[in-house]
């Protein structure tokens, strides 16, 4: 199954669109840090958990789209389902496979975005406690990427 | 081509979903009403016009973008491009497309313009100008949703998925749109939604439409250009993006070539615009350079000064300045005027003389320089001329230099330049002889005399005494007498509004004023035949201003909606008070402290401001509208993290750390200075103590820099206090 999640993950992340979004990502991520959350939020500093979680907010709905792009994949392909059907593995644990690939492609655009804010603190502010970012980074991947997952659920139909 | 063009537009005016897109965009303006209201200023046109347009033009740009990427998307979608291909070329195609929708956005355009006409012109009633609402229309709407189009266009030709397409040309779209609406990024981002801070009622809006016009012009080169680039992306022979497009470059090699040329169009538009000047991004932070030189006198000034090209714009002088060389030696001369104009002939006593630019924009002003002989009386005639430029750290929100049909504004920059020498003395006369469009009133600080009319203009002449530079204000202004505090008072205001005015409080407002801070603090003294003019500007003007007898307030002070709200707090009448107070607070006496920046006139004047509002509506209003904002502005400030830790201010780039310091003083200077005066009332024994003290400061003046200046110094001392007591420092 390790291959298989391998082939997944780089049938999401190697192809113009997940490199199209890492652009708008960090072109997106650029724009908010060095408007909005410069000034600091709640008059605090850039750099606060308080901040980056603004931050990470803000980059939620860009991504959002990002995880409902990987979380396409799951259901394309339906001429292909008696084939894939007719192999030994089980669908189950193939499902599980694929979701987790799309699960990391998503984190993968979420690191994209937390590595633009942690570079321009360190660069501009020469800051680097980046270890009290981890709870509102873990707090909005896991926010926007639930109501992804239930965008998803509900869209599933619409896409062939 | 064209019968393809034809079939397609019959196709898309059939279509359910083209029609779908036209509805949505004509239905999205009715959110800028109250909905989604874009534009904080608040005259009518703004209102009802403006932000309308702002909503319906942003969101139809998307509408149509989705309009268009699912027309490019349906033949991919359906499985038919094998067979579409093979009968007409795929670019062809793809710019008949284009341009139906780029038809269709025409015709809701036109549609727009005829629902929305009666409804907008009942409401602007008296200030409905045909002009600016044809010009919303088709020069801010249609463009807005044919760029959407051919945005979405290119990105489907290159990334050729309909998805990705959307997304990237609205992230396209609304980045630069809220960049544009904070005032980071210069106009000419805006590609969607043109810039546009306000609508004036009174004055016209000719250079926000200029603007815009001009941002369009850039953005159909460059969109031109990237649609022509796009076609040569079509895939074609099941080629990816790179074979596609060699293969398109072969066969097009025109397309490729006109495509870089328009290009190359918009990117030499962009960069030498003429609306803008080049001030650094760290204004704040340039030492400017002091040119003044007490070698040379001037004794006399005069200028003949055309202002009537309403067309383009352009002003255009002659100026003869006569000077005392008290220095016996050859000098270096330097006169300051605004970024946008050129020297274009220098001649010191008859002899033409080289003119050097110093190429140093700071805040819409340039210095040149030329040089002088050693001989005691020199003549100097200099030949001007150029379009105003603004300020470009205002992004274009303040558009308050401008030559046009319906108002003429023109600091003491623009009219002529301003020769950095000493005054001989305060007689030393200037005088300009100034060429309006006919039915203009001009108004400044001196004198004014109408000349001659001749076909279409009219020539003033206008006179001052004891100044080395004079500034303009002409448009249909009307002017009406008013009493208060024993000074003649004269108040000009736009035409529209005289059966208006006359039944509106505004009048007594500023007679209120000029009565409270003549009985409270003294009377403003002028020269015989300068009398206080207050003065009804452009909404473009920033916060209105005082200068030497003048007051201005902007147009929105005076509609009604503003006067009869009660509930707006420090804004309308009450902005229109505090202007009028400064005249006090600023011009009969300046504040200034060198060892304490946040010492300004502002916050006397806002103290002041507070102290007449609470004697006219009640001590509830004025604590609710002016003691509690100060306090939370103040706390806000001080809470603010850069104010906490000034060393990460240092550490930002000068781009950045500009606005933030420009934001921290602007709360210091307002309320922080006028709360610190009220805690000083409360420990002097009350505002009949305060009121007596600042009488004697208005009066006297001030000892640490001269009777003219009031340092902090001088308030404390006059009040008996410490900084600590006052809670400063």
């Amino acid at each position: 199954m390790g291959k298989i999640y391998l082939y997944e993950l780089r049938r999401l992340v190697w192809n113009r669109v997940f490199l199209g979004l890492a652009a708008v990502v960090l072109g997106y991520g650029w724009v908010t840090l060095t408007g909005e959350i410069l000034l600091g939020v709640e008059n605090t500093a850039p750099f606060s958990p308080v901040s980056f979680g603004a931050y990470c907010q803000r980059l939620g709905p860009v991504i959002l789209v990002g995880e409902l792009f990987f979380l396409s994949f799951l259901v394309r392909g339906r001429g292909c389902r008696e084939i894939v059907a007719a192999t030994p593995v089980d669908g189950g644990r193939l499902l599980a496979v694929r979701l987790g690939a799309a699960v990391t492609g998503t984190l993968l655009l979420w690191g994209l975005g937390a590595g633009v804010a942690l570079g321009f603190y360190a660069a501009v502010f020469q800051w680097t406690g980046f270890g009290l970012l981890v709870v509102p980074w873990a707090m909005a991947a896991g926010g926007w990427g639930a109501a992804g997952a239930a965008i998803g659920w509900m869209l599933r139909g619409m896409v062939s | 081509m064209g019968r393809l063009f034809r079939v397609e537009l019959g196709r898309l005016l059939q279509s359910r979903v083209m029609w779908a897109a036209v509805l949505a965009t004509l239905a999205l303006p009715l959110a800028g009403y109250g909905l989604f209201p874009m534009l904080s200023w608040t005259t009518m046109a703004t209102i009802y016009l403006a932000n309308p347009i702002c909503v319906g033009t942003l969101g139809g740009t998307l509408v149509f973008a989705a309009l268009t990427l699912y027309e490019l998307d349906r033949v991919r979608q359906f499985r038919m491009e094998a067979i579409t291909d093979s009968v007409v070329s795929p670019a062809a195609l793809a710019v008949a497309r284009l341009a139906g929708i780029g038809v269709c956005a025409l015709l809701t355009a036109a549609l727009g313009f005829a629902l929305y006409g009666p409804y907008t012109a009942w409401r602007l009633d008296l200030v409905f100008s045909l002009g600016d609402y044809a010009l919303c229309w088709f020069l801010v709407v249609f463009p807005g949703l044919a760029f959407g189009s051919a945005c979405a266009g290119v990105c489907y030709f290159v990334v050729g998925r309909a998805d990705v397409s959307f997304l990237a040309a609205a992230l396209f779209l609304l980045v630069p749109s809220y960049r544009g609406y904070t005032g980071d990024a210069a106009p000419w981002w805006q590609w969607g939604l043109v810039k546009l801070p306000a609508l004036s009622d009174d004055f016209g809006n000719t250079l926000v439409f200029r603007i815009g016009a001009y941002t369009r012009l850039i953005w159909l080169c460059l969109f031109g250009g990237a649609v022509l680039l796009g076609l040569l992306c079509l895939r074609r022979y099941g080629k990816g993006l790179m074979g596609s497009f060699l293969l398109g470059l072969r066969r097009m090699w025109a397309g490729a070539l006109a495509a870089v040329c328009l290009l190359s169009a918009g990117g030499l538009l962009w960069r030498y615009q003429p609306f803008l000047d080049h001030t650094p991004d760290n204004w704040i932070g340039v030492e400017e350079v002091d040119y003044m030189t007490d070698a040379l006198q001037l004794v006399d000034a005069s200028a003949l000064v055309d202002a009537s090209h309403t067309r383009t714009g352009i002003v255009s002088g002659r100026a003869v300045y006569r000077f005392e060389n008290v220095s016996g030696e050859a000098r270096e001369l330097y006169f300051e005027m605004n970024s946008g104009y050129a020297m274009r002939s220098v001649r010191v006593n008859g002899e033409r003389v080289p003119v050097t630019d110093c190429q140093e924009d700071y805040i819409a002003g340039r210095y040149w320089s030329c040089p002088v002989p050693a001989e005691r009386d020199v003549v100097v005639e200099l030949e001007y001329g150029g379009m105003p430029r603004l300020w470009n750290v205002s992004g274009g929100m303040y558009l308050d230099r401008v030559v046009s049909s319906r108002y003429v504004a023109l600091d003491r920059k623009c009219v002529a330049p301003t020769p950095q020498t000493m005054i001989l003395s305060e007689n030393t006369p200037y005088r300009v002889e100034l060429t309006l469009p006919a039915g203009m009133t001009p108004v400044s600080a001196g004198a004014v005399e109408l000349l001659s009319s001749g076909e279409g203009t009219c020539t003033w002449a206008v006179e001052e005494k004891g100044r080395a530079s004079i500034s303009v204000y002409a448009a249909d202004f009307v002017k009406a007498d008013l009493e208060g505090g024993g000074v003649p008072i004269e108040f000009y205001f736009s035409e529209k509004h005289r059966e208006q005015l006359e039944a509106l409080d505004a009048v007594s407002a500023m007679e209120e004023a000029v009565a409270y801070c003549t009985a409270h603090y003294g009377p403003r003294t002028f020269d015989t035949g300068k009398p206080f003019k207050i003065l009804q500007l452009t909404e473009f003007e920033f916060g209105g201003f005082a200068s030497g007898n003048i007051s201005a307030t902007l147009e929105e002070s005076f509609t009604t909606r503003s006067l009869q709200d009660r509930e707006k707090g420090a804004s309308g009448a009450e902005v229109l008070a505090h202007e009028i107070i400064h005249q006090w607070w600023g011009l009969g006496v300046m504040l200034q402290d060198p060892e304490d920046p946040f010492w300004t006139s502002e916050g006397m004047t806002t103290y002041s401001t507070y102290r007449l509002m609470e004697a006219r509506y009640g001590e509830e209003y004025a604590r609710v509208h002016y003691l509690e904002p100060w306090e939370a502005a103040v706390e806000d400030s001080a809470n603010n993290f850069y104010v906490r830790n000034p060393e990460y201010l240092d550490r930002l780039p000068d781009l950045y750390r500009g606005n933030i310091e420009a934001a921290i003083q602007s709360v210091n200077w307002y309320s922080g200075t006028a709360l610190m005066i009220k805690r000083a009332e409360a420990l002097v024994g009350g505002q009949e103590a305060m009121d007596a003290i600042l009488s004697k400061l208005y009066r006297e003046g001030g000892t640490e820099l001269g009777p003219a200046y009031v340092t902090l110094g001088d308030f404390l001392t006059a009040c008996g206090l410490t900084e600590e007591a006052v809670g400063r420092g």
